[in-house]
């Protein structure tokens, strides 16, 4: 059994248990004398028991509800009357506890033992059908599986289907958003390839449409890339019509598993469809909106529109040389606290905070509550202040013609507040 | 085309991305690699920096501005040594065979997510059948009762109007008088009755439901039933529930439309307190009605606006009951009760610690805040003020440090500099003009030297403002003003005797507060009352022993808020009001938690007010810790809690409530909606941490959490400790971080005036004391672990032991108390969850079978706390995290010395932490290994998709693995396979665990999937083992393998009925006894006698074995001829060898025979008694253990006392 | 419920347990006996679906029950096991000869056992407190009906005791292994079969004196010396 964990309760249970049963078994082998057995009594506690009950006795209410209570004595007939049957419930007991808790503390034991027969059996079996392992690890994260790896294809087709090209009105969101924003999920779940199929003919199909939508009001501005733009989409609507003849091909799967051949082959035909068609969508989908994208800026923007936006981008190209600094360095002054007073460490934390530090010191009004702020002013009725028992001295001591008089006699109640913004309060 | 986006498209998006207010983005995934790098050199050459990485699968570019922490240099490297790797490889060979290592639909698809049901089982609707006699207590409580002139009016109401609002103050007692007067009125017409009762707290449910039973002379369970988490007793003979929004709510859960088919009436108690839940309630009551014609609503309040929720049901009537009036009542505030308090002349003890002592010995802290000062004295600018600013602000540096040799302050050194600006700023920050430096100058005479008439302007404007307005914060519970204002009631003859309420923010202030009364009861500087505190979180022994005192004790309640919704048959003479309260709000820019203490409204400050006892008493005082004119702006009424509170439990309950309505929709109709980017946020949060799915719909994991009474984050954290089987050490560090940390570390504004100038040094005691539990593990999660295994290792029969030792000791056992309790009522949640049984696979034992494996208990913690996780960046010595704010190392975390930015021992090797923090300050920190996060971190479907080959061609072997967003890895190819399958087969457990949970029979030991699930935890275990002593972690000792303790210990609740209660019933039942004059309140004339009794024993041994004879022997014959009752004998117990004085008790005499009781146990050496004596001309006594016992001087023996009693831990030890 | 019979029932959700009892009146005598567990009938194998108002319909059909004992889960569905007791109690005799078959008529596969009805418990290990400490101690716990005191060696004592009936002994138990700190941390516990220990063979040893309660409640020194005694 081990002993490391000590501390169990059942551990402990059962530390008492061998206890009791050591201490009942001495009890039943030492076959004494009866006359020792008297001289036992004598070293019985009973007389102490007694003499409790005498101290007590008003402080138990012994109503006729109170529970009975029997003494029997060490050596009392009784008591041995009693020995065997606590030997033979105390076994009984320390069975059905060490059961318990050989399945407790004996389970790293049981699991090894199992591990131990399952490498043994897995030997066995790895001798008869050499190379036939069951997980597999290759090395080159390259998944083997053709259901997951249409899978995979199918989410990332989805995901290009719903993703938004970047336009400013994203920029607008504040920074501190942590977390995306909530996204269209149309993936179906479960891993029917052709009901997958099915769903993403659909998706595409509005896909389709919505982009020679786009297209086609962009048409007349500007005919070449109208109609380089206008062979993707066919390159598309092609794929979508090949992809429609898989939703009723032989694609049957269990538990990721392709039953047949036929279903093999065709899954691989569809892999090979879906990446191209992947491809052809991207660039589609690229050039479409680009195209809409520079039609709008060149005709569709009002001048004052176009003249805000240039105006926009010169500001922001200064700014951008900001980025391009190097993160501000120590100052003389600090350079100096650095080196003279060996404090780098300290200089280098509060560098981390120095715009919060900078803002405090340049405009403490923004971090106090107003009442702090006019600790400062002239208080405005001083009548109705508590007693000071400076107040006095500091009106003797305002006029400027007390300069270099006594400081004040006693110093009011030290106040132990601090009102510090400080960012480490919790 | 391709011109067109290289020269007009991509460089417009990166200009708007940087005008924009966004500090990265991610551009989208349509974009082909050659398009990405065009948008690289063109960003690069911004000064941006871009990174490629993959999201959900799709690789994509993002770009950085400069000030961004999402960006993540270079991928840290994940290496899996190759003990590890030959684990994984056994593990998933075995589990193959087991038929375990299948993709099933919990890896690809969905499971239908099936809601635990939860229902009360109610009767039918029927009518009360029984008719009850009036009972006593009945009949006693309808005439009497306040509201007894309207009952006629009401039942009216009631019956023209489906929903009523009462407004009444907490003496009228509605939450029985109503259900009541409803019972008697359906009795009479048999009419058909099922009443719900909501309360606010589970003990009000509680202590009413008993209540209304004795009231109806029956037990709960008959015509009055309850149903609470922990307790559930109700009948088909029940007509009355009481029971709690939350909980109730849980019964709705499931239930379409025919919600509240089988009541009639649901009484919805304290809505002015806008509990979140009764909030939610509110809004499906609102449903109901519409549905249910004959649903009856009966809303109580203490406010007086009701009208607010009548417009919320869009019909109803007000009902009011007139306030008592408060005519008698004298309210004083701050200032008077300062004033009052100077003028009084309080007689307080002595103070020995009066004159600075030696031990203060000088750190390293002292050194370098020295040199700050220094600096700054000579050079005097901006720049050179800045550190020191620095260190106060964020280093806990008191503002008015004295340098260790000029004695000189910052604020003196502004005065010399004469810069008003710095003068001005200190003194906003608390700086104290009159501390004199070593040469006897302070800031003002400085300032008068160098005459600059700005500056002295300043100053003397700053001493004409009285110190009160300096002292008033709500952060601040001011003891001191409070332990003062007891003297005044109890020692001033013009305050009459009478019970006294104290209101405090949290539990931690109750059990400080505790501690300081009670050393000041037992030293007899203040007479005793007897203490009783109140707090939510309690169990109902708390309020029996108060309900059930005797009336002539005059009693001293302590208590939270909770006391505003407790009727209580006590009558309070005096109300202490620290008018403030603690909220937990929500910050939504770094989605984390913040507690701030916060000044409650006026209509809040007026409901406390009317606690006191009109009736029966006739002159009532209420002292309000707060100034005039802060009373005067404050709020009318505060702000409901859901708008600031973190929102994560009631998404959940709303979306269970009503799964077919988006969360922000239902929240947004709720009477106080709380703000859409709060909920947004929430959401977003709950996604990511599998609580919800894609879809906002519930998953199991939510369905899980639902019964668990922590936060999601928490509850997700426990889940992870289940399924590595190591429960108990996260349990206790859950429990822990629930309740404030007993090792914070103070600022110089918590420690008493007695202890201000040794500020720093306790500062840095704590600290060490922090580092040593931490004990090279760099975890601060682990302190909570040791701190509570030390304690329990203290505990003497698993009970804390009865004497005081100091404060320290005393509120670190009132918080594990209450660490305890949690710890319980957590348990006794997940077995309600089902995520315990009682055998099997998820018993008890089996669940805390790795509990003793610190590494294993990591990787839970990481895997529970994601997506809190930051990665540390040693080179610049600061931490990056998935929030863009700037996050800093709180001082008191163990990952960082004071003034220094960061500081691990770079022995070890691993850059990632998981962390709690709070606001941009990281508050406890553990660091783990990648490993732990490349297993657990992210979205639990992460397959094959989520890496990419290295461009590099040297680097073949290898492909970086992208997490989520931010995190990502470089991974060996053969490594990253292992992982992914180890990944794969733990989220099998994880869905299995949560699935199947319930179906105990599915967890019997002989399963299949239990022995993969042993031999899953015990791999995991090796496996981190490993990965630690590779990082360079040490080995981890000491954490036991999680007995059970179940006890709820009441550490507080006994040792306030040991040291008071008992007692004065003795003294009071032996003066009477005498004919004693001096019986009752005034029994300051009490006397007292010391002895000395020398022991060669430790004083545990020492109370062991010296019996009532001993004591009789050795101090019987000195004592028994002097001892009286108004005489009390002490006996201090000493040793020679160190010459200490080891504890202080009180002989008493108890039929006839000493016994010693005792009160204080520490060491102090005599030499610091005799420098007290000296320092307090008293004679210099003489110990000698020559003798077993000697009288001593009462003087000393006072002195001694005040020793033991005002004994500071981190001083002393 | 069916109305024909639910009248003469009330149901009682307490906890973890779901009782449906008798409405009828009952002797005092009647009561005692079938509180201490007379006649208690153990109900097992019951499915998590099957509620007690499918047990009472089939147990109705023999006799008047006086109370069955239906364990619940939290989400309020049978944890495999229940106990009946009728109001007659030589009715279980009968029942336990047919009951089962009748709940197969009912399409319900439950198990019919006699009640171990183990109501007594075993401690031993208890260090710091003397008998009559352990005996005011264990009152606070639960009410019980007796204690017996076995100095099996000297100053060494071990307890059995007896409790009313089998719920308030688990009570008892499970406040005893929760609250280990009153008894000390090496308290050792166990349920005790009732005919392990029957002391009652011989009721009262020669050595035992008997002292009277109400003789003890004014009696202010008990007879120097008694080598075991009761009260």
């Amino acid at each position: 059994m081990s002993f490391d964990m000590a501390n169990a309760e059942d551990q402990q249970l059962n530390n008492n248990m061998k206890l009791i049963k050591s201490n009942l078994c001495y009890l039943l082998d030492y076959e004494e004398p009866r006359a020792a057995r008297h001289a036992a009594c004598d070293e019985s506690s009973a007389a102490n028991v007694l003499q409790e009950l005498n101290l007590i006795v008003n402080d138990l209410t012994l109503d006729a509800n109170a529970p009975q209570f029997e003494f029997h004595r060490y050596g009392c007939p009784q008591t041995e009357a009693m020995q065997k049957r606590l030997v033979n419930l105390s076994n009984s007991g320390a069975k059905k506890k060490s059961n318990s808790n050989a399945s407790i503390s004996a389970e790293n034991n049981l699991v090894s033992r199992h591990i131990r027969d399952q490498q043994q059996k897995e030997n066995i079996q790895n001798r008869e059908e050499c190379g036939s392992f069951a997980i597999e690890l290759n090395g080159d994260c390259i998944e083997r599986n053709p259901v997951l790896r249409l899978m995979t294809i199918f989410k990332s087709l989805h995901e290009h289907l719903n993703t938004e090209l970047p336009s400013n009105q994203l920029n607008s969101m504040p920074s501190d958003y942590i977390f995306d924003l909530p996204k269209k999920c149309s993936l179906p779940s479960g891993c029917n390839v052709r009901h997958h199929a099915q769903v993403l003919c659909t998706k595409l199909e509005r896909f389709h449409a919505r982009q020679r939508r786009i297209l086609e009001t962009n048409r007349h501005f500007d005919y070449t890339r109208y109609t380089e733009c206008d062979e993707l989409l066919n390159k598309v609507f092609n794929d979508l019509q090949v992809l429609k003849a898989f939703t009723k091909l032989e694609l049957r799967q269990r538990a990721s598993q392709l039953l047949t051949k036929v279903a093999l082959d065709n899954a691989a035909q569809l892999e090979k469809l879906l990446l191209e068609l992947l491809d052809h969508l991207k660039a589609a989908h690229i050039h479409v909106f680009i195209f809409n994208w520079e039609m709008d800026l060149e005709y569709r923007y009002s001048s004052a529109m176009k003249a805000t936006l240039h105006e926009t981008n010169k500001r922001v190209l200064q700014l951008a040389t900001v980025e391009l600094q190097a993160p501000r360095a120590l100052d003389s002054v600090e350079q100096r606290m650095v080196e003279h007073y060996q404090l780098g460490n300290v200089i280098s934390c509060a560098k981390q905070h120095e715009d919060f530090l900078t803002a405090l010191l340049e405009s403490p009004e923004n971090y106090f509550p107003p009442e702090i702020i006019g600790l400062c002013d002239p208080p405005k009725i001083v009548r109705n202040l508590p007693p000071n028992p400076n107040l006095n001295v500091h009106a003797r001591l305002q006029p400027l013609d007390f300069v270099g008089e006594l400081p004040p006699l006693s110093p009011p109640r030290v106040n132990r507040r601090s009102h510090v913004p400080r960012i480490n309060r919790a | 085309m391709d011109q067109a986006l290289r020269n007009k498209f991509f460089p417009q998006q990166i200009l708007y991305f940087i005008a924009g207010r966004r500090c990265c983005q991610q551009f989208a995934c349509t974009f082909r690699s050659s398009e990405h790098n065009i948008l690289v050199t063109y960003a690069c050459s911004l000064g941006l920096r871009s990174q490629y990485v993959v999201n959900n699968g799709q690789g994509c570019v993002k770009i950085f501005k400069r000030s961004c922490m999402h960006y993540l240099n270079e991928p840290k490297s994940l290496n899996m040594c190759r003990s590890t790797a030959r684990e994984i490889f056994t593990l998933l060979s075995l589990t193959s065979n087991l038929g375990i290592y299948e993709l099933s639909a919990d890896y690809l698809g969905h499971w239908k997510v099936k809601m635990p049901i939860h229902h009360m089982s109610l009767a039918a609707l029927n009518p009360p059948t029984t008719m009850r006699l009036r009972t006593q207590q009945y009949g006693k409580y309808l005439p009497s009762s306040a509201g007894y002139s309207c009952i006629r009016n009401l039942l009216e109401s009631v019956y023209s109007h489906r929903v009523i609002a009462v407004n009444g103050h907490l003496a009228m007692d509605k939450s029985i008088l109503f259900p009541l007067v409803i019972l008697d009125d359906a009795q009479l017409k048999k009419a058909n009755l099922f009443i719900v009762c909501i309360e606010s707290d589970n003990i009000v449910a509680e202590y009413n439901s008993e209540r209304f039973a004795q009231c109806l002379d029956e037990s709960v369970g008959n015509t009055v039933g309850i149903q609470v988490p922990k307790l559930c007793n109700i009948s088909s003979r029940t007509h009355i529930v009481y029971t709690t929004a939350k909980y109730f709510m849980r019964s709705l859960f499931g239930k379409e439309s025919k919600k509240l088919d089988q009541i009639s009436h649901v009484v919805v108690n304290d809505i002015h307190l806008h509990v979140p839940y009764t909030d939610i309630l509110l809004s499906e009551l609102k449903q109901a009605v519409n549905m249910n014609q004959n649903l009856r609503i009966i809303l109580l309040s203490q406010a007086d606006n009701s009208s607010r929720f009548l417009n919320f049901f869009a019909e109803g009537f007000e009902f009011c009951v007139d306030r008592p009036s408060q005519a008698g009542t004298r309210i004083s505030y701050l200032e008077e009760i300062q004033s009052c308090i100077s003028l009084a002349d309080i007689r307080k003890g002595p103070e020995i610690y009066k004159k600075k002592t030696h031990f203060l010995n000088k750190s390293l802290r002292n050194e370098q805040t020295d040199k700050c000062l220094q600096a700054y004295e000579e050079l005097g600018n901006d720049s050179a003020i800045r550190p020191l600013i620095y260190a106060i602000n964020y280093e806990l540096v008191p503002v008015n440090y004295q340098h260790s040799f000029t004695g000189k302050t910052a604020i003196i050194i502004a005065s010399q500099w004469a810069n008003a600006k710095h003068i001005r700023l200190l003194l906003f920050m608390g700086a104290n003009p009159y501390i004199l430096d070593n040469n006897h100058e302070n800031a003002i005479t400085t300032a008068f030297t160098h005459g600059n008439h700005e500056c002295i302007d300043i100053l003397s404007n700053f001493g004409l403002h009285g110190y009160v307005v300096k002292n008033s914060r709500p952060d601040f519970v001011d003891y001191d003003a409070i332990i003062n204002i007891m003297y005044l009631i109890c020692t001033k003859p013009n305050y009459a005797p009478g019970n006294i309420l104290v209101l405090l923010p949290t539990y931690n202030h109750l059990v400080k507060l505790n501690y300081m009364l009670l050393s000041h009861f037992l030293t007899a500087h203040l007479h005793e009352l007897a203490i009783f505190l109140l707090h939510a979180n309690m169990d109902m022994e708390y309020l029996n022993d108060l309900v059930n005192t005797k009336t002539d004790t005059i009693k001293v309640v302590l208590a939270t808020d909770i006391v505003g919704s407790l009727p209580l048959p006590i009558s309070f003479q005096y109300l202490i009001d620290t008018a403030c309260q603690r909220k937990t709000l929500y910050d939504v820019s770094c989605n984390s938690t913040e507690e701030r203490y916060e000044w409650v409204a006026k209509d809040c400050l007026m409901q406390r007010l009317l606690m006191l006892d009109v009736q029966a008493v006739a002159e009532r005082q209420c002292f309000r810790l707060i100034t005039r004119n802060t009373y005067d702006n404050l709020d009318v009424t505060g702000s409901p809690e859901m708008q600031t509170m973190p929102l994560d439990k009631i998404c959940l309950i709303a979306k269970l409530l009503s799964p077919n309505t988006v969360i922000s929709e239902y929240l947004s109709y709720t009477i106080a909606p709380p703000p859409l980017v709060n909920i947004h946020q929430t959401v977003q949060f709950l996604k990511k941490i599998d609580v919800l799915d894609d879809m906002e719909d519930v998953t199991w994991l939510g369905c899980r959490l639902i019964d668990v009474p922590v936060p999601c984050q928490f509850g997700r954290t426990l889940i992870y400790g289940i399924l590595m089987q190591c429960l108990d050490p996260i349990l206790t560090i859950v429990s822990a971080m629930s309740i404030d940390d007993p090792l914070s570390i103070p600022f110089s504004e918590d420690i008493d005036s007695l202890w201000d100038q040794y500020t720093i040094y306790i500062q840095n005691r704590i600290k060490g004391e922090r580092s040593r539990l931490a004990s090279n593990q760099v975890s601060d999660h682990l302190i909570f672990i040791r701190l509570f295994e030390e304690w329990k290792g203290r505990l003497k029969n698993n009970k804390p032991p009865l004497y005081l030792t100091d404060e320290h000791e005393f509120v670190v056992n009132g918080l594990m108390e209450q660490i305890n309790f949690t710890r319980i009522s957590i348990i006794n949640a997940l077995r309600a969850a089902n995520l315990i049984h009682s055998q099997g696979q998820l018993s008890w034992n089996s669940i805390n079978l790795m509990s003793n494996k610190w590494p294993l208990v990591k990787a839970a913690l990481t895997g529970g706390l994601y997506p809190n996780i930051c990665a540390i960046d040693y080179k610049n010595k600061c931490v990056n995290s998935a929030h863009s704010l700037n996050l800093h190392l709180h001082p008191s975390t163990v990952l960082r010395d004071f003034f220094q930015p960061l500081n691990i021992s770079q022995c070890i090797c691993t850059q990632w932490m998981v962390c709690t923090k709070e606001k941009s300050n990281i508050k406890y920190a553990t660091i783990v290994a990648p490993l732990a996060l490349a297993m657990f971190a992210g979205c639990n479907k992460l397959g094959l998709e989520q890496i990419t080959e290295i461009q590099m061609p040297s680097n073949e072997t290898h492909i970086h693995f992208f997490i989520d967003e931010w995190i990502w890895m470089e991974v060996l190819k053969s490594d990253f396979e292992l992982l992914l399958k180890l990944r794969q087969l733990f989220f099998k457990g994880y869905h299995y665990l949560l699935r199947q949970c319930s179906e105990s029979d599915k967890w019997r030991s002989d399963c299949n999937m239990m022995a993969f699930y042993s031999l899953l935890s015990k791999t995991l275990s090796i496996i981190f083992d490993n990965e630690d002593a590779t990082a360079g972690f040490k080995k981890c000792s000491g954490i036991s393998n999680g007995a059970n303790l179940k006890e709820h210990y009441q550490y507080l609740r006994t040792i306030n009925s040991h040291f008071i209660w008992h007692q004065e019933v003795d003294d009071k039942i032996a003066l009477i006894q005498k004919g004693d004059p001096c019986v009752g309140y005034n029994s300051h004339s009490i006397e007292r006698q010391f002895f000395l009794l020398h022991t060669e024993d430790k004083p545990d041994k020492f109370y062991q074995i010296s019996d009532a004879a001993y004591i009789e022997n050795v101090i019987g014959k000195f004592a028994r001829p002097i001892v009286s009752p108004s005489r009390h004998i002490y006996v201090i117990l000493y040793t020679k060898n160190p010459d200490t004085m080891l504890s202080i008790s009180r002989a008493k005499i108890q039929k006839g025979e000493f016994i010693l009781k005792e009160y204080f146990r520490n060491t102090i050496p005599v030499y610091e008694i005799l420098e007290a004596c000296v320092n307090l001309n008293v004679t210099v006594p003489n110990f000698d253990g020559r003798l077993i016992s000697s009288l001593i001087d009462k003087r000393v023996g006072n002195l001694i006392m005040d020793l033991f009693a005002f004994r500071h831990h981190w001083i002393h030890n | 419920m069916e109305p024909h019979w639910t009248n003469n029932y009330c149901k009682h959700h307490v906890n973890g347990t779901l009782y449906v009892i008798t409405c009828l009146p009952m002797t005092a005598v009647q009561l005692m006996a079938l509180e201490s567990g007379a006649g208690e009938i153990f109900l097992t194998r019951i499915k998590k679906q099957t509620t007690p108002e499918d047990i009472m319909r089939v147990a109705i059909q023999l006799d008047d029950v006086y109370m069955l004992r239906f364990k619940i889960d939290f989400s309020f569905r049978s944890r495999g096991y229940a106990y009946l007791q009728y109001v007659n109690v030589d009715t279980m005799e009968r029942a336990l000869a047919v009951l089962q078959s009748l709940f197969r008529q009912a399409k319900l596969k439950i198990q019919v056992r006699q009640s171990n009805n183990l109501k007594s418990l075993f401690l031993k290990d208890v260090n710091h407190l003397n008998p009559l400490q352990v005996y005011e101690e264990l009152r606070l716990i639960w009410r019980y009906d007796k204690l017996y005191v076995l100095e099996y060696k000297p100053l060494q004592y071990a307890y059995i005791i007896e409790y009313r009936n089998n719920y308030e002994a688990t009570i008892a138990f499970n406040v005893l292994k929760s609250q280990m700190g009153i008894f000390g941390n090496n308290l050792f516990v166990i349920w005790v079969n009732k005919d392990e220990h029957s002391p009652v063979s011989h009721p009262v040893p020669n050595c035992c004196a008997v002292l009277l309660r109400y003789q003890l409640n004014w009696m202010n020194i008990i007879q120097p010396y008694y080598p075991c005694f009761m009260f």
